[in-house]
C-alpha cells in the first residue's frame, strides 16, 4: 500500500507538471471525506476509471470545474473562454487515463493492468458510494497553483 | 510537400494536444486527419494516403493494437509508419505493440521533445522532410 501510494504521489507529479505545467504539493494529513466541502464548494466534476490485474479496483479523480477549466487551457492552449464541456470532460478523462497508467508502470512495468474506458459519474453519488469506512485503497489530496485535486483508489476484495 | 498525419485517439484534448506539439516541432505546414477510434481512422486511410498515424492504445470500438493489426494486414496501409502514444507503459504491452508493427511508441505524459524526436526519426527513416527546421527548441 505504501509503494502503491509513492506511486501515485510520482504519477500525479509527473503528469501535472509535464503535461500542464503545474507545481503540486501533497497533504498527507488530509482525507478527502473530512474536506469533502473542498470539492462541494461549487462545482465539482468527479471522473472514474477501473483497472484489473494482480489486483483489481477503481481510479477516482475529483476536481473542482473552475480548476479544470485552467488545466484545460494550460492543457490544449485554448482561451478559457472558448472551452466548452467537451473539453472539461475530455481533460478529465484523459488526465483519470495519465495518472492511472503511470501510477501503475511506475509501480512496476513489468506487470500489465487493464484498464477501462474513463467515465464520468454523478458527484452526488460520490460520498454515498464511494467513501465508505471500510474500503481498501489509497487517496491523495494535491494541491495545485489553481487549487486543490483529490485521487482515490478503491481495491476490490480478491 | 507536405506530410500527412492522422491522430488516432479518443480525447480530443488530447488529440489537439498532439497536433499542437507536432506544429511546433517544424511540422507547421503538415496536414492533420483526426480519428477518434481504430474503425475510423481505417475509414481515412481507404480514402487518403498518409506518412504516418499517431495513435492512442486504449479506445472504443477499435483500439490501437487492432488497428495497427489492421493495418499490417492491407497492402496499401502496411508500410505506413505507426508510432503509438499511450498512457500504458508495461514492458509487456510495450513490446506487443512492436510486435504487432508498430515503429516506436511513446508514454503519456510526455515532453514535446519526445515527439519530435520520435517523429523525426520515423519520418527521416521513410523519406519524409520536415517543413522547416525545429533545432532551435519549441515554442508554445
Amino acid at each position: 500500500m505504501k509503494n502503491l501510494k509513492a506511486a501515485m504521489m510520482a504519477s500525479i507529479s509527473e503528469v501535472l507538471e509535464t503535461m500542464f505545467f503545474m507545481s503540486v504539493d501533497f497533504d498527507m494529513h488530509k482525507t478527502i471525506k473530512k474536506n469533502i466541502d473542498i470539492f462541494q464548494n461549487g462545482i465539482t466534476m468527479v471522473c472514474r476509471l477501473d483497472f484489473a490485474g494482480p489486483f483489481s479496483g477503481c481510479f477516482l479523480l475529483i476536481i473542482p470545474e473552475k480548476l479544470l477549466a485552467d488545466m484545460s487551457q494550460n492543457f490544449m492552449g485554448m482561451e478559457q473562454i472558448k472551452i466548452k464541456q467537451q473539453h472539461l470532460e475530455g481533460t478529465i478523462k484523459e488526465l483519470t487515463n495519465m495518472i492511472a497508467g503511470n501510477t501503475f508502470s511506475t509501480l512496476n512495468d513489468q506487470i500489465e493492468f487493464t484498464l477501462s474506458i474513463p467515465e464520468l459519474i454523478d458527484t452526488r453519488t460520490l460520498t454515498s458510494n464511494y467513501m465508505g469506512n471500510h474500503e481498501k485503497g489509497v487517496e491523495i489530496i494535491t494541491e495545485t497553483t489553481g487549487g486543490f485535486l483529490a485521487v482515490k483508489i478503491i481495491l476490490h476484495d480478491t | 510537400m507536405t506530410i500527412k498525419i492522422l491522430i488516432v485517439d479518443d480525447s480530443l484534448p488530447m488529440r489537439r494536444v498532439i497536433k499542437k506539439t507536432i506544429k511546433a516541432s517544424g511540422y507547421s505546414s503538415a496536414e492533420f486527419f483526426e480519428a477518434e477510434n481504430g474503425k475510423i481512422a481505417l475509414d481515412i486511410l481507404k480514402n487518403t494516403w498518409l506518412d504516418i498515424v499517431i495513435t492512442d492504445y486504449n479506445m472504443p470500438e477499435m483500439n490501437g493494437i487492432e488497428l495497427i493489426e489492421a493495418m499490417k494486414q492491407n497492402d496499401a496501409f502496411q508500410s505506413i509508419p505507426v508510432l503509438v502514444v499511450t498512457t500504458d507503459g508495461s514492458n509487456q504491452k510495450v513490446s506487443e505493440f512492436l510486435e504487432k508493427g508498430a515503429a516506436a511508441y511513446i508514454k503519456k505524459p510526455f515532453t514535446p521533445e519526445a515527439i519530435r524526436n520520435k517523429l523525426n526519426n520515423i519520418l527521416g527513416a521513410t523519406g519524409n522532410e520536415k517543413s522547416e527546421s525545429s533545432d532551435d527548441g519549441l515554442d508554445f
